[in-house]
C-alpha cells in the first residue's frame, strides 16, 4: 500500500475529524450516465437528456474513465463515435478531497462538473459545482453553529 | 523481519487479523484522518515509545503519507 | 502570482512553471491556471496521469 494517501484515494473508511466531513466522493453523483467508446454521440445524447444530465463519462468494461463529454461534446454530429467526440483523459479527482477545496477550485475555474475516481481510475461519480458549493456552505454553517453552541 | 507492503488489501487483511496499525505522521495530520483503529506514534517518538506502546508479539503495520 | 508570462504562454499561478493547459480545468487560457504538482499539493492528493487509465 502506498500509505495513507492510497487508502484515502481508494475511498476506504477512516477515523478522525475529516471522516464525517463531506468530501468529493460523498457529494459526487453516482448516477451520471456512462457510455462506451464505440457508441454514436446521437444515442448517448438522447440517453443523457432523458436522464436529465448534461454530462456523460466514457468508461471501459471495468468502469475506468477514458473520457468526458459535456454540452459541447454532446452537441456534436450524432453519427460520430464517442471516442472521437469526447475529451480524452480528463482531469479526475480523488474521493477524499475535502468538498470545500473542490468547491473553491470549481468556482475559481468555472468548471461545471468534475469526474471523481478511485486511485485506479474507476469512476465513482461526477461532482457538480452547485452540489459542491451547497455542501461547502452547509459545512460552514454547521461548523459556525457548533462553535456557537460550545461557547 | 520488516517488509514493505504494496497492496492495501494486504493491510486490510492484517487489520482484520489483529495487527497493530501505526501512523507516524504529525498529530494534526493523524487527527484529520487515520486508518480505523490506528495508533498514533510520531516518527520522532518511535524509538522512545514503541516498546512501551506496542505489543512485540503481534504484527505491526507502520504507515505514513505515501508508504507502508 | 499573475499569469502574464511572455509570449502568451500559460504559467502556473502558484509556482510559475510554464504549462500547456491548466491541470484543474484543462483550459488553454485560465486566469487561475495551476500545474499538476501545485494542484497535488493544494488538494493533498495524487492526480492520476490521464493516459495511465489505458484502453
Amino acid at each position: 500500500m502506498d500509505g495513507k494517501l492510497d487508502w484515502l484515494a481508494a475511498g476506504l473508511p477512516t477515523e478522525g475529524m475529516n471522516a464525517e466531513r463531506p468530501r468529493a466522493g460523498t457529494v459526487a453523483r453516482g448516477d451520471v450516465p456512462t457510455c462506451r467508446l464505440d457508441e454514436p454521440v446521437g444515442e448517448v445524447r438522447e440517453r443523457v437528456r432523458a436522464a436529465r444530465w448534461d454530462a456523460c463519462v466514457a468508461v471501459n468494461d471495468e468502469r475506468v474513465v477514458l473520457g468526458l463529454l459535456r454540452e459541447a461534446e454532446l452537441d456534436r454530429d450524432g453519427g460520430e463515435p464517442i471516442e472521437r467526440a469526447m475529451r480524452p483523459g480528463p482531469s479526475t479527482f480523488r474521493p477524499h478531497v475535502p468538498i470545500v477545496e473542490m468547491a473553491r477550485f470549481m468556482v475559481a475555474h468555472d468548471l461545471p462538473t468534475s469526474p471523481i475516481t478511485s486511485s485506479d481510475g474507476r469512476l465513482i461519480g461526477v461532482l457538480r459545482r452547485e452540489d459542491a458549493v451547497r455542501a461547502a456552505d452547509q459545512l460552514h454553517d454547521d461548523e459556525v453553529r457548533n462553535k456557537e453552541e460550545t461557547h | 523481519m520488516p517488509q514493505q507492503i504494496h497492496d492495501r488489501r494486504e493491510v486490510k487483511a492484517l487489520m482484520d487479523s489483529g495487527a497493530q496499525i501505526v501512523e507516524v505522521l504529525p498529530r494534526e495530520e493523524f487527527e484529520e484522518d487515520h486508518l480505523p483503529g490506528a495508533i498514533h506514534l510520531p516518527l520522532r517518538k518511535i524509538e522512545s515509545e514503541a516498546r512501551r506502546r506496542l505489543d512485540a508479539n503481534r504484527p505491526i503495520v507502520v504507515y505514513c503519507w505515501d508508504s507502508a | 502570482m499573475p499569469n502574464d508570462a511572455p509570449g502568451g504562454m500559460l504559467v502556473c499561478t502558484r509556482c510559475g512553471v510554464v504549462i500547456d493547459v491548466c491541470a484543474f480545468c484543462e483550459r488553454l487560457e485560465c486566469p487561475e491556471a495551476i500545474c499538476a504538482r501545485s494542484l497535488r499539493i493544494e488538494l493533498g492528493q495524487a492526480l492520476t496521469e490521464p493516459y495511465a487509465h489505458g484502453r
